[in-house]
């Protein structure tokens, strides 16, 4: 509404302005007309008093010579007392009395006046000359025509401005709605969405590439990232509910148990321990989905710094050493580039520690574990490979998703989330994970990190 | 040993206390950040366990408090809040330690220990000792009886952890946190791996065995059966 007010004022002054100009020029040429007529007639009248006296003069005019002298209104020779010597006026003005017109001249001397003939109004410009015998020539022409038609044109000019006003606002309205549907759209989207909590509606763009366009491309991204982050923290809640009820459900029922069958004190320590450890993996379990959910949704804050490969490496094979031993798994490292990534190093070196927990978990005794690292272009590769039991073609891409655990290997001990965390980190960095396995023969995983910082996951999720 | 107990929640708070007046300590507890700071005024304590949400007066306020009147007793924080930032904030607040909850009891007892140490650093300990067990940490030489024993580092760094928690249980993630000086939750036994190893070093062939298990909580080291 404001908008359409601005608008109006906007077009109403801009109208005034051109009609003010359009004005101001039309009368100053009428008058500069008016002006130069006078001066003619001026000039042609005291050539002749010059020439002949009064009598030429008046000669003259009654032979009516000059174009316009139908316009001519008074001629009147003066002296210096304002002593009228000599009066003419046009036929048709022989009512007035020279005294009322002597009066009014002295008075506006030089200037247009207006004289009341008979309620008739006549507007009248005049100039003077002195002439060689001491007395004064005044003229005065009529000028009503131009007085006229210029205040004909303000009433008609005022009588428009009325529907023009009118037109102004609607036009006002008009245009201001017009630009302002896309926001109008985004009104109503943000009061449906304010309205129903549902975050999936979109307002669509006009396709114009305006300012407007970009907000409303912008305020999209923006839905969509918050839908991506709601999603994330549902799915997560899903899981925590879900799959915290098995490790609760055992804890109570070692606790409930305990109280009803136990009689020594043995049996009650049996039981507090078993909750206890079962406590302990529903926190660990709630972490890890939570440090999941952080890194999917882009809301993990990663500290981001040059990390050297190598160190990172060799420190996460020290901490399998002793297990690699016991297991009488052979943890090869093969040489590794001396090259350093952009990245939150522990979180990196979590994503490795569990790759290689992993694989030595799941490699049989005797065998053998491979962590090698290159360097590709733009990216560095960090390889953990195994001879272990592999994993069926079919399930590969099952692997990274939550809480999957393979049906071969549900028996072993793990939460299930191992995997899906290390692409979750892997992915907030901006990289990716591969694998290659065929069962019976081992796997490989592959994280693929960018070198350079480059966007994270969290950035790309805003550029969509 | 003197420990202000500052926590709202009154089962956590009866755990906390019972669990340090067992390893030897005088026990305050008071429940709200103005209470605690008046106790802290008038008493001279030796360490403080503050949560950091409280009625009245929040936990980093008190602290902050407490630093601006230039007491300097050690404060470890306890919080539900577990993000590097909330940690960065409490230790930003002049606190010295940040426990998340929930915590287990041992974690807490080694952490008061470590900060006891700290401000109480006595220089002179470059041997300890367990039973007939002793350990020089210039030397870094290793005796149980007359037999010298050989420790790679992380077990001598183990070791030593033990030693200067003697009696007190350690956590699995204490262990780790300690050792490798990173937060990682192994899925495989990487810790069970290690303590079995210093283990078999420091105890096989003794009959009075040094390092026991405590099933569902961790590791301890005990010179008295």
């Amino acid at each position: 509404m404001r908008l359409a007010f601005v608008f109006s004022i906007l077009f109403i002054f801009s109208f005034l302005v051109l009609f003010g100009i359009t004005y101001v020029m039309l009368s100053s040429s009428l008058r500069r007309d008016d002006r130069e007529l006078i001066r003619m007639k001026l000039l042609e009248l005291w050539t002749h008093y010059q020439l002949g006296g009064i009598l030429n003069m008046r000669r003259s005019i009654i032979s009516g010579s000059g174009a316009a002298s139908e316009r001519l209104f008074f001629i009147r020779i003066t002296d210096r007392t304002n002593t009228s010597k000599f009066l003419y006026l046009s036929e048709q003005r022989q009512e007035i009395a020279p005294a009322q017109l002597e009066k009014a001249f002295t008075e506006k001397s030089g200037k247009p006046f207006r004289l009341k003939l008979n309620g008739d109004r006549v507007f009248l410009e005049t100039a003077s000359v002195l002439l060689f015998d001491g007395n004064i020539l005044q003229i005065g022409i009529n000028v009503s025509p131009r007085v006229l038609l210029l205040s004909r044109l303000r009433i008609t000019f005022a009588f428009c401005m009325i529907p023009l006003v009118l037109l102004s606002f609607v036009t006002g309205s008009l245009i201001a709605a017009r630009s302002l549907k896309p926001i109008a759209g985004l009104n109503s989207t943000v009061r449906s969405i304010i309205a129903t909590g549902d975050i999936s509606s979109r307002i669509s763009a006009r396709g114009r590439g305006d300012e407007l366009d970009d907000l409303v491309i912008l305020f999209n991204r923006m839905l969509e990232r918050i839908e991506v982050l709601v999603r994330g923290m549902r799915s997560a809640l899903d899981s925590v509910a879900h799959d915290l009820r098995t490790p609760m459900t055992r804890l109570r029922g070692s606790a409930e148990l305990a109280l009803r069958t136990s009689k020594q004190a043995g049996d009650y320590r049996e039981a507090l321990q078993d909750c206890l450890e079962e406590s302990e993996l529903i926190l660990k379990m709630l972490n890890t989905l939570m440090d999941i959910t952080e890194a999917e949704t882009g809301a993990m804050k990663l500290n981001m710094s040059e990390v050297n490969l190598k160190s990172l490496i060799t420190e996460c094979v020290d901490v399998y050493r002793f297990v690699s031993e016991e297991k009488e798994i052979s943890l090869e490292v093969s040489s590794l580039p001396d090259v350093s990534v952009y990245a939150d190093a522990s979180r990196i070196r979590q994503a490795v520690l569990n790759l290689v927990d992993n694989a030595i978990k799941y490699t049989p005794q005797k065998g053998r574990v491979g962590i090698d690292a290159q360097e590709v272009e733009h990216t560095v590769k960090i390889r953990v490979s195994d001879n272990g039991i592999g994993i069926a073609e079919d399930e590969q891409q099952q692997i990274f998703n939550r809480l999957y655990r393979s049906p071969h290997t549900r028996s072993t001990r793990g939460l299930g989330l191992g995997l899906s965390f290390v692409h979750a980190i892997v992915r907030a960095h901006g990289g990716e994970i591969q694998v290659e396995s065929e069962p019976g023969k081992g796997s490989s995983f592959t994280i693929i990190l960018p070198r350079k910082p480059i966007l994270t996951h969290a950035q790309n999720l805003t550029k969509l | 040993m003197r420990i202000l107990v500052v926590e709202d929640d009154k089962k956590i708070a009866s755990f906390i206390r019972k669990g340090l007046e067992q390893s030897g300590y005088a026990v305050d507890h008071v429940i709200d950040g103005e209470e605690a700071l008046q106790m802290a005024q008038t008493n001279p304590y030796d360490a403080a366990v503050v949560d950091i949400m409280l009625p009245r007066m929040d936990g980093l306020s008190f602290i902050e408090e407490l630093r601006r009147r230039n007491i300097s007793t050690p404060v470890i924080i306890l919080s539900a809040k577990r993000t590097v930032d909330d940690r960065i904030r409490g230790l930003k607040a002049g606190g010295d330690d940040y426990l998340t909850k929930p915590f287990s009891f041992s974690e807490l007892l080694v952490r008061i220990h470590a900060l006891l140490r700290r401000t109480s650093m006595s220089p002179s300990a470059v041997k300890l000792t367990a039973g007939d067990l002793s350990m020089d940490l210039v030397t870094r030489e290793v005796r149980r009886g007359d037999a010298q024993i050989e420790l790679q580092p992380r077990e001598f760094s183990l070791l030593e952890f033990f030693l200067r928690n003697k009696g007190a249980v350690l956590s699995k993630t204490v262990i780790m946190e300690h050792v490798w000086d990173y937060h990682f939750d192994p899925q495989t036994n990487v810790v069970d791996v290690l303590v079995s190893r210093l283990r078999s070093k420091v105890d096989r062939g003794f009959d009075r065995k040094l390092i026991h298990t405590i099933r569902g909580v961790g590791y301890v080291l005990k010179d008295t059966e």
